[in-house]
């Protein structure tokens, strides 16, 4: 399932890929709004390739959604108790939630668009009792929980960076599940804050002003939280740690312009300006992408084996700081100057210096992004002084940084059983956190499958058919995606999943345990040298 | 105006330096905007309260307790109910007290709040990439300009005869979407006189950045005459007004009407011309693109 999700959400880029090729993408905004996206008035497949693109996927995400939730209800280790999850767990628990219901609408939107436009209906035509308005309010439905659906993750990251790197507990561990809860649900009560401008009263206008501004309680909670578990801990300003420090700041910024956004008198002067560009830029750069960036670099080692360098990484951190500050910031003041959103050109001359500084920014995220790729070079070309194969290189506190790294397939060895949120600290303060188990048993795998693949081809080719109206082949294709779940269910067990012995299990794991117990232990102080190879020595005691 | 050019960027940082750069909301011409503007910058200070605290105190924590540094350290420090107060208490204080200032301010500044007796009537309609004034006391019409008398209660009434746009003039009033079939309002005052520049804020099509309008306040007696000049103007009437619908900027309409400079300004020869763009898209039968202005395959024929 994880697969076709994946497959699906491929076929949906693939498709925004080639109608830079063949045809034009969106030519509607990203909102895609009717009716100037109507077969009116957009006879072209600009608005029939965002369509598909979308809804296709749209599928995978609420199946990846609905994966994630039935993995964390069900999955889960013995003594993992929901209250002892990792909270980026929690984060991307309330995320895949928020899919499962935030998804439906905007395939909804788009399918009614898609029958305007290829089967001549009139749900947000002009005539015949269309009304745009309704496919502001469905797309919105998706589109407000959307960007918490985008945001909540980078906050379960920020909450296992700001405690590893300060090596402390993390702070208020139930007010940020809380507050996380809060944000899913309130969250879709906030979607006509996009539109207050529309002509409805103005105590509509106040009930949805008012549930949009209360998000910014749960939210500054969770900031406070995290500057909280920095307080009184050993901070190492790692690649991570430097992301975070311009998360703090910028999206305290973006946390403040939403809201002044949130009062629909002030929203009535900045809505589609740049202003509004310049918010979400700046709660979604520095939150999510950051967080992203954070997470790559904290996360990379257990995937890969070998850590990231730290020179570049934290040069291409502050480029990233840097290059957003310039870009964005000046986009307030053209929003509060009264420059709309996508405008092509302009004669106005009280623009010019603030967009000649956005553009200058440009050119330094560029610079970033060129670094990031430069940061990869590097890292890979070092790999050898850079491997962390015993597994813990940030000696960190959550069970991922048990096992070795590369993570075997099979991940851990033996099942582990939970016994705090630290778990892996409590263990290590224990002396307990290498030990190795009693007995090993076969585990039972997935075996490799085309069956994503299948799926994401033919989604893709259904996708170009019907955005050009080859119906033969879109049928064809389409057929083939029930067709290739079938064939799949009737195949033997034995073609599904693979057993690994126990002994091969055994081997390896008791090859890395040998591997540590050689392995020298090293401090936070040689964390960026070569000496560190995944095995950490207890940081100092409490002072 | 000034013509910017890429060339000359450093010129235009100290530019940026001088009161140029205030325009629309931050030079507002009448109680609305200014009102705006008040409510704007007191949300933003009252936010600053939470803000400000992590501004700050985050450089302090990285500094004071960075590893090198070897401060005080509770690695088990997880709850403090004082602090667990404080962080939930202000921000929600904070979320009343900003609570209260916007349902006030939402209020006062509801668009359909009329702003005084006698407010004068202008029509806009939204075509594509023009805005189309129709004064129907005066009898008047003007093409992306639009002239208000001084210290007199203006109602916008607002619609579209192509697709949706959103109607604003910044240093007056917040914008508005205009929608075809659809009539929505914007109540507004000028309480000077000046210049201000105006657009339309939804994207629709290519030549969405040219529909501007260029607003005009004058005072009583300037804008009676203005109104009166109209009498001896090109008239607008069903057919003009079909050939006007067709997708195309102000610089065609000068060409329709044969006005090379100055405003656009018409005679209105069809006064419920409103009322008629309105009313055809609820006829209870389809309106084919050869009859939708602003479409590719529009006909003017169609329309009249």
């Amino acid at each position: 399932m994880n697969q076709v999700s994946l497959g699906l959400t491929t076929a949906g880029a693939a498709l925004m890929m080639i109608s830079l090729v063949i045809g034009e993408f969106a030519t509607g905004g990203w909102t895609n709004y009717p009716p100037y996206t109507g077969a009116v008035f957009s006879p072209g497949v600009g608005p029939d390739y965002w369509i598909w693109s979308v809804v296709i996927a749209g599928i995978g995400s609420l199946m990846s959604g609905i994966n994630f939730c039935v993995t964390i209800y069900k999955c889960r280790a013995p003594g993992m108790t929901l209250m002892r999850m990792p909270l980026f767990v929690w984060t991307t628990l309330c995320s895949a939630i928020m899919l499962v219901y935030a998804m439906p609408p905007i395939t909804v939107s788009s399918l009614m668009l898609a029958l305007d436009r290829v089967l001549g209906f009139h749900f947000f035509t002009n005539d015949l009792g269309g009304n745009m308005m309704n496919y502001a309010n469905i797309f919105w439905m998706f589109g407000h929980p959307e960007v918490y659906i985008l945001v909540l993750p980078a906050y379960g990251i920020w909450s296992e960076i700001a405690s590893t790197f300060s090596s402390k507990r993390l702070y208020g561990y139930s007010s940020l599940v809380l507050a996380t809860m809060a944000i899913a649900v309130i969250a879709f009560t906030v979607w006509l804050h996009h539109f207050f401008t529309m002509g409805q009263s103005a105590s509509v206008n106040i009930a949805f002003g008012i549930a949009t501004m209360v998000i910014a309680v749960p939210t500054g909670v969770k900031v406070y939280d995290w500057m909280a578990t920095l307080w009184r801990g050993r901070i190492r300003m790692t690649v991570p740690m430097v992301y975070m420090t311009g998360f703090f700041i910028l999206f305290t910024v973006g946390g403040l312009t939403g809201v002044i956004l949130a009062n629909p008198s002030v929203d009535y002067q900045v809505h589609n300006s740049v202003f509004l560009v310049a918010h979400f830029h700046n709660v979604l750069i520095p939150g999510v992408l950051y967080g992203v960036l954070a997470g790559i670099h904290y996360w990379f080692p257990k995937v890969f084996g070998f850590r990231l360098d730290e020179r570049t990484g934290r040069l291409t951190a502050w480029l990233w700081v840097i290059g957003f500050s310039l870009t964005f910031l000046p986009l307030y003041v053209l929003g509060l100057q009264g420059m709309p959103r996508r405008l092509p050109s302009f004669t106005e001359a009280a623009y010019g210096p603030w967009v000649t500084i956005a553009g200058f920014g440009a050119l330094v995220i560029l610079l970033a992004l060129t670094m990031l790729f430069v940061t990869l070079w590097v890292s890979i070309r070092q790999r050898g002084q850079l491997s962390v194969p015993l597994g813990d290189p940030w000696d960190g506190r959550t069970l991922e940084w048990s096992i070795p790294s590369p993570a075997p397939a099979w991940n851990f060895a033996t099942i582990p059983v939970v016994r705090d949120r630290d778990d892996f600290v409590a263990r290590k303060g224990a002396g307990q956190a290498y030990e190795a188990p009693a007995r090993y048993e076969d585990i039972e795998m997935p075996r490799p499958t085309y069956l994503g693949l299948t799926l994401c081809l033919a989604m893709t080719v259904m996708g170009f058919a019907i955005v050009w109206h080859i119906w033969w082949l879109a049928l064809v294709s389409f057929v083939i995606v029930p067709a290739s779940l079938i064939y799949r269910a009737f195949l033997p067990e034995s073609e599904v999943e693979a057993v690994v012995p126990a002994a091969v299990v055994a081997a390896e794991d008791r090859a890395w345990r040998k591997a540590i117990a050689e392995a020298r232990g090293v401090t936070r102080d040689e964390e960026d040298s070569p000496a560190n190879c995944g095995l950490a020595a207890p940081e100092g005691e409490p002072a | 105006m000034i013509r910017w050019k890429s060339g000359l960027p450093f010129l235009c940082v100290c530019m940026a330096g001088s009161a140029s750069w205030a325009r629309g909301i931050l030079s507002p011409l009448g109680p609305v905007a200014e009102a705006q503007r008040a409510h704007l910058i007191t949300v933003t200070a009252v936010t600053m309260v939470a803000v400000l605290p992590v501004l700050i105190g985050v450089p302090l924590i990285l500094w004071r307790y960075r590893r090198v540094k070897k401060g005080v350290y509770r690695p088990d420090f997880e709850y403090s109910r004082g602090l667990e107060l404080a962080m939930w208490g202000v921000p929600f204080v904070l979320f009343v007290l900003l609570s209260i200032l916007l349902w006030r301010s939402t209020i006062a500044l509801d668009p359909y709040r009329p702003l005084g007796p006698d407010p004068l009537e202008v029509q806009v309609v939204g075509l594509d990439w023009k805005w189309v004034f129709l004064y129907p006391e005066q009898g008047v019409a003007t093409v992306g300009t639009l002239v208000l008398p001084e210290d007199r209660p203006v109602t916008l009434k607002l619609t579209t005869d192509t697709v949706m746009q959103s109607f604003m003039v910044p240093a007056l009033s917040g914008q508005i979407y205009a929608m075809p079939g659809m009539v929505t309002t914007q109540n507004l005052i000028a309480d000077r006189t000046g210049v201000a520049e105006g657009r339309n804020m939804q994207f629709n099509g290519p030549d969405f950045a040219q529909q501007t309008v260029r607003t005009e306040v004058l005072t009583e007696g300037d804008w009676t005459d203005w109104m009166e000049a109209a009498a001896s103007a090109p008239v607008l009437d069903v057919t003009s007004y079909a050939e006007l619908a067709r997708a195309g900027t102000i610089e065609d309409a000068r060409l329709q009407f044969g006005i090379a400079e100055g405003p656009i300004r018409l005679r209105l020869g069809a006064p419920d011309l409103f009322s008629t763009i309105v009313d055809r898209y609820h006829r209870g039968q389809p309106v084919p693109a050869s009859a939708q202005p602003g479409a590719p395959g529009y006909q003017p024929e169609a329309l009249r």
